[in-house]
């Protein structure tokens, strides 16, 4: 086993954008030693990227020209026209537009990528490691938070609160996304033993966040025992139980094996570590409690009145809050990440 | 895999360079698994999707689980009226709605009235017009049927609380699911057609049966 046990500089994950230095020898690697370049797979990335993009522009074009045929519809309804076919074709087209939009989101097509990774990092082969996991991230992400919808359409008959559903799907499908093991090296194997822990790798602000919330699903659960509302206590406690997975899975993802390698790709790898514990896991887990204990607290008004609603409505404009700015992974914050 | 050192070979600021050579592993697949082509994704996301939208189908359209409705959870109100196989007692009709996709048997039923000695429980159809049947009674898919609490109300006036709970044991029949037992809330009754909007739920007892 060979051992790395180097401690660089660079090893710090928001410095990631700095290491500038092997960019000619990164990008030459990129180019002739990673499969990925070169590979069909690579091909298909790259026409899914740019399908999204075309999608983006079909659907907004679509949307525009349904408006416009609505309007003569509309008009034709006065002269006697046949709007009864024109509504079919809408109505098809619009199908059409849903269900591409759909397999677009199942593919994991996405435009920005490329843009976004090139925000976080400079070198190549960095972006090429931010790429895959901004991709895979997302990707799981929109199948679960689709599967929760899904779950809250049918099993509820769209009933339930969607609200939960739909970020606890998303909370599911990045726990999913982050239970990945890395593949062994065939021969020889080596180990980076820098030392890591949770904490090295937590914000302040999902910290806080996540604090805030543990209180919000412990006045919940605290309230609904108290007044004998056992069946709340439990959504309540459910919201301590998702903060409790996304801490244990975030624990992993620090201290997942990572074997030796550069000063840069170490780097880059401590940026996706940092970005799966807060933005990946801990953003929809702290929205998912705080949509519990929003859930809870809206259920005990009738018996516990006004503030209690009061509280209801903050914990759930928290979480929608919380899933509106990571929606895409929160990256828009990179400069930040990038100049601290 | 060969690490080399770039200083020597290449310059001063490259540092060191893992480079997969034949055979061996990617160094990026080393640290995240390699990404799926957009076809697997898709085939995959479709599967996941698709298995959860058919599971929760399943689960909403009672496949996987009996759903009853009682008693006010999401049938009609509950109506009071004189019993007419006993002068002295009043009758409550609540809707009972098999939303499962297999026939429920209810097998018995438990039901405890404040203030009011509950005489016997009977099921009929939903329109009333049949006379009441002993349980067990047999509710078919998606079908709805009334169960007939008759009672004597011992004392006019109610008290605070809730008045009334139903207490159903539940089997489905031919199949291999446990019984289930479930409890409603009896909402306060209102009296059948509408003569009186009164009071409360004994008050109202009382009234039908000329107290």
């Amino acid at each position: 086993m060979k051992a790395n046990t180097e401690t660089s500089p660079n090893s710090n994950p928001t410095e990631v954008s700095r290491t500038n230095g092997a960019a000619m020898t990164n990008e030459d690697h990129l180019h002739k030693g990673t499969p990925e370049a070169t590979s069909p797979k690579a091909a298909t990335s790259r026409l899914a990227e740019a399908l999204s993009s075309t999608t983006a522009r079909v659907a907004s074009v679509g949307i525009a020209t349904l408006l416009f045929s609505a309007a003569l519809i509309s008009a034709g309804d006065g002269a006697g026209g046949r709007p009864g076919t024109l509504v079919l074709a809408m109505l098809v087209t619009i199908a059409l537009l849903a269900a591409l939009s759909l397999l677009s989101i199942l593919s994991g097509a996405d435009a920005t990528l490329t843009r976004d990774a090139a925000r976080l990092s400079s070198e190549p082969l960095q972006q090429a490691l931010l790429r895959r996991w901004i991709s895979r991230a997302r990707w799981v992400r929109n199948v679960g938070g689709m599967a929760g919808v899904f779950v809250w359409l049918f099993a509820t008959n769209g009933q339930g609160d969607i609200l939960i559903f739909g970020i606890g799907g998303i909370a599911v499908g990045a726990v999913a996304g982050e239970m990945h093991l890395a593949r062994p090296s065939q021969g020889a194997r080596s180990a980076d033993l820098t030392v890591r822990s949770l904490s090295r790798y937590l914000g302040r602000r999902e910290v806080a966040a996540g604090a805030v919330a543990g209180v919000a699903c412990l006045v919940a659960t605290g309230l609904a025992l108290a007044n004998g509302l056992g069946g709340r206590a439990l959504i309540g406690s459910g919201g301590l139980g998702a903060l409790a997975v996304v801490t244990l899975i975030g624990w992993r993802v620090a201290l997942r094996r990572r074997p030796a390698t550069t000063d840069s790709l170490r780097a880059a790898d401590d940026l996706v570590r940092e970005l799966a514990i807060n933005h990946g896991l801990g953003a929809p887990g702290v929205s998912l409690a705080f949509a519990l204990a929003g859930s809870a607290l809206a259920s005990m008004e009738p018996a516990l009145g006004d503030s209690v609603a009061a509280l209801s409505f903050i914990c759930r404009v928290s979480a929608i809050a919380i899933w509106w700015f990571n929606r895409r992974l929160g990256l828009g914050r990179v400069e930040r990440l990038r100049a601290r | 895999m060969a690490v080399s050192d770039r200083t020597r070979e290449q310059g001063p600021a490259d540092g060191p360079t893992i480079t997969p050579t034949d055979g061996e592993l990617d160094p990026l697949d080393a640290l995240l698994p390699a990404p799926r082509s957009p076809l697997r994704r898709l085939l995959i996301g479709c599967a996941v999707v698709g298995v959860v939208a058919l599971l929760a189908w399943s689960w909403g359209f009672g496949l996987l689980r009996p759903r009853p409705e009682c008693c006010g959870s999401g049938s009609a109100s509950v109506t009071v009226t004189s019993d007419p196989s006993d002068p002295g007692a009043a009758m409550v009709s609540a809707h009972f709605f098999n939303s499962s996709a297999a026939e429920l048997e209810i097998t018995a039923a438990d039901v405890e009235l404040a203030g009011a000695r509950v005489t016997k429980v009977e099921v009929s159809d939903i329109t009333g017009h049949c006379e009441g049947a002993a349980l067990p009674a047999r509710v078919d898919a998606k079908e709805s049927v009334s169960l007939l609490i008759s009672f004597v109300p011992e004392v006019c006036t109610d008290s605070s609380q809730d008045w009334g709970e139903v207490h159903l044991d539940l089997s489905i029949p031919d199949r291999w699911w446990p019984t289930l037992d479930r409890t409603y809330t009896l909402p306060d009754p209102v009296v059948a057609g509408g003569e009186i909007a009164t009071q409360t739920p004994l008050a109202n007892a009382c009234w039908v049966t000329n107290r």
